[in-house]
């Protein structure tokens, strides 16, 4: 049966010795999306990721990437649809960057062409004479990148792309991976730790927690579980309490703030003159939203946090 | 001590121990074989014909045992490019010292169980006698210092070079050297011909009446200076090998 | 299937660029060759043969020792530049099939092998000519070379499995060096034919040139080494989750 998804796992599972470190996960990454695939430190990222690739074996479970199942027969035919970059990027340090594009051309058996293509994606013309070793570290990091990029593949799969860049280079990777799509018609599987950074990439985000995917939609249905409220500080909080449940509203108090579900401007501007009338001082009222990361922590749990 | 104990630490799991017990498990194999059941001639001159035949051996085999031992413990930081981090925590030199001292240690141990073995070997057999023990005990910390000299020149090159294959090659060039000096009988000042220089036994073969008797050798003056070698190429290694360690730039 | 393996020859020595790994091929049997003519020369009255008592000295120490650590320190090499700076991700995921892969590093190991026995007999060559040797060249050379190959093919595959196997350099290099001296020990027992690491030095007729042996046997025992090793490092390669450690 043909699936709609580029990539499809079904109960995916990877043990080591007792530990589970991947626990059933059903992960479904639409074509042409950047699927945010976030979660803690030691959650199961990589694992899963090298299980899609074939660099490790699932314990349970099958993988379907660009509809077919994954086997030892067709692994080669779609990893060549495949470009990764997994962990810490790979390089031969004796070598120069071209030289080491030329290696992963050459195995990939794409035009010589992308080779200078890719280099100009990733801002690396001009050391592409330099020996790797040479490269900082988030040089090397581009390298791995256009390595990945070789052969323009259907299927990009990013792990910690961010790792060790300096904050004008994570900025850089964010911008390069949101155009890729667009661009060049791929889809792109990007794991990180960072909410904040998976909400700038993404349109998909899977959340993975203790080895288990905890929640997996699109990035603006996460967004709409986040509450929009009203919260007001008065000077007698009590009895605007009072007032405002006699009128029928849902109030709670949170600190010296009355939180109030979202109402009309007409409404609020109603509830201010009564307030008013009852010699109670208004002091702010806000519009407040709780925040993904709010969202984050509650779906998987306070302890681990980001 | 620090340092060497964590330099302990570090090689905890990577069987070099075991490793070595492989390598000297050969050159006992060899050893048995190459002697294995000496009439009662053979038997009179056996305790000084083991220290005879145990140098070739050496020649042969303890170069590359040592650019193994060295290469693997140097690994350790090249694998993890861990250098950089070693020296924000300590000072380069006692980093290299702390290599140098537990390549000593293993040394040691490597080179008591060699002796061991072969006095074993010798009342296994029946020799004559008792070994002559101030011979035995110059020939073992000659063959220790030796071990050492070129212990430390691996390390040197081991922790110079990421590229792993130029020590090896070092190694198994500096016994191909030390064991052609040895064949067409040119005793010399390299470090590697350091095991025929120090060999405490001599050799008589004696064409016409194909007897061969064994001697214990007395040095002259430039023999003596061939020894002597042994601990300037000892000095002269370590000094180069902190020196450039120093001042590499990880 | 071919063009598979083409790439990854290709790839193969395009990481080989830069790193003279094979200046110990060259310059190890020089020295051999040079102590060794030394001494056939010293010792004229003694060594009768002409070439083949050249060929002895030539190859004595070379075949039994050297040749198989130096084999062994090169596919330690071929390995470590996969073992380092995380390369197992991107081999394990290049677009080929793992015995191609695992072809293209053998047929480096097989390339230098076969140059530097080539270099061996060269220099045996010129060695005899400028010690003066007067008679013609033995026919037999031809064969000694081929079967030699043979064999270090053999050695080839036996240590690129072990190098695999195990991510130290220095090691396998030790195996290597063990494995040629008990070789010697081996071939002096008459389990020569049995035993991977002797193949190289009788096929040879490495320090016997006189040695008789029987060809078809060291041919079929050979290629079953090959194919057997080959076949275990492949399986490693498929078995192992090499990228995952």
């Amino acid at each position: 049966m043909p699936t709609p998804y580029l990539v499809e796992t079904h109960n995916l599972t990877k043990q080591y010795g007792k530990n589970r470190c991947v626990n059933a996960v059903n992960m479904h990454v639409p074509p042409g999306a950047v699927y945010g695939f976030l979660g803690p430190n030691g959650a199961g990222k990589s694992t899963t990721l090298k299980m899609i690739l074939g660099l490790a074996r699932p314990t349970e479970g099958s993988i379907t990437l660009f509809g077919t199942p994954v086997s030892e027969k067709n692994r080669m035919k779609l990893l060549a649809q495949t470009g990764s970059l997994i962990e810490s990027p790979s390089y031969y340090g004796h070598l120069t960057g071209e030289e080491n594009l030329r290696i992963i051309q050459t195995l990939k058996g794409c035009s010589e062409k992308d080779i200078s293509e890719v280099l100009k994606i990733v801002r690396l013309s001009e050391a592409r004479g330099k020996l790797v070793n040479h490269y900082s570290l988030g040089m090397k990091q581009r390298l791995g990148l256009a390595a990945a990029l070789l052969g323009f593949p259907k299927l990009l799969i990013l792990d910690e792309p961010t790792n060790g860049l300096d904050p004008a280079g994570i900025q850089e990777m964010r911008e390069l991976v949101c155009s890729l799509p667009a661009a060049y018609g791929m889809t792109v599987l990007v794991s990180s730790h960072l909410l904040d950074e998976i909400d700038r990439m993404a349109d998909y985000v899977g959340i993975i927690r203790k080895g288990g995917l905890i929640w997996q939609d699109s990035l603006e249905s996460l967004h709409a579980r986040s509450k929009e409220q009203i919260a007001l500080r008065v000077s007698h909080t009590a009895i605007a309490l009072d007032l405002l449940r006699q009128n029928g509203i849902e109030a709670a108090q949170e600190e010296e703030y009355l939180l109030l579900p979202m109402m009309d401007d007409a409404y609020v501007a109603n509830l201010c003159r009564q307030l008013v009338a009852q010699n109670i001082s208004l002091y702010r009222i806000e519009k407040r939203e709780k925040s993904l990361e709010d969202i984050f922590l509650s779906l998987t749990g306070k302890e681990s946090s980001l | 001590m620090i340092t060497l104990r964590t330099e302990f630490k570090k090689i905890k799991r990577k069987k070099i121990g075991l490793t070595m017990c492989a390598l000297i498990g050969i050159q006992f194999a060899w050893l048995l074989w190459s002697g294995a059941r000496p009439d009662e001639k053979e038997k009179l001159q056996g305790w000084i014909e083991m220290l005879y035949s145990l140098p070739p051996i050496s020649v042969i085999m303890m170069p590359t045992v040592m650019s193994v031992l060295a290469s693997r413990l140097a690994d350790a930081e090249h694998k993890g490019s861990t250098y950089k981090l070693l020296n924000t925590l300590r000072r380069p030199g006692a980093l290299y010292h702390a290599k140098a001292v537990c390549g000593a240690l293993f040394i040691l141990g490597i080179s008591i169980a060699q002796f061991l073995f072969i006095i074993a070997l010798g009342y296994a057999r029946g020799y004559a006698g008792h070994p002559e023990w101030k011979r035995y005990a110059a020939a073992f910390l000659l063959h220790l210092a030796c071990c050492l000299s070129l212990y430390l020149l691996q390390l040197l090159l081991s922790m110079l070079f990421f590229n792993q294959m130029i020590p090896l090659v070092a190694g198994l060039g500096g016994s191909m050297l030390g064991l052609i000096l040895m064949y067409i009988k040119m005793y010399s000042f390299l470090p590697w011909g350091g095991f025929l220089s120090a060999a405490q036994a001599a050799m008589d073969w004696n064409p016409e009446t194909r007897v061969i008797h064994f001697f214990y050798r007395q040095y002259s003056r430039v023999e003596l200076c061939a020894v002597s070698m042994i601990f300037i190429w000892i000095v002269v290694f370590y000094t180069a090998g902190r020196i450039l360690f120093s001042r590499k730039e990880c | 299937m071919l063009t598979f393996y083409i790439r990854a020859v290709r790839a193969e020595s395009l990481k080989l660029k830069r790193s003279p790994v094979w200046l110990a091929f060259f310059s190890l049997p020089i020295i051999s060759a040079f102590f060794g003519t030394m001494n056939y020369t010293l010792n004229i009255g003694v060594l009768k043969s002409e070439w083949y008592s050249l060929w002895s000295q030539h190859t004595f120490f070379l075949c039994y020792l050297f040749m198989p650590a130096l084999i062994g320190t090169y596919c330690s090499y071929l390995w470590r530049l996969e073992h380092t700076r995380h390369n197992w991700n991107s081999f394990l995921t290049a677009p080929l099939p793992l015995s191609t892969l695992y072809l293209g590093k053998l047929t480096q190991a097989v390339r230098v092998s076969v140059l530097a026995n080539l270099w061996i007999f060269l220099l045996f060559y010129v060695c005899g000519r400028l010690a003066g040797i007067r008679s013609p060249f033995p026919r037999e050379a031809l064969e000694w070379y081929l079967c030699g190959t043979l064999g270090a093919v053999v050695i080839c595959c036996v240590q690129l499995l072990f190098s695999l196997m195990i991510r130290s350099f220095a090691i396998p290099v030790g195996i290597a060096l063990a494995g040629g001296i008990f070789g010697l020990y081996m071939t002096n027992r008459d389990y020569g034919m049995n035993y991977p690491y002797s193949l190289y030095c009788m096929g040879m007729r490495a320090n016997n040139p006189n040695m008789e042996i029987h060809i078809p046997a060291l041919l079929v025992n050979s290629a079953g080494y090959i194919l057997v090793f080959a076949a275990l490092s492949i399986f490693y390669l498929r078995v192992h989750e090499r990228a995952a450690d």
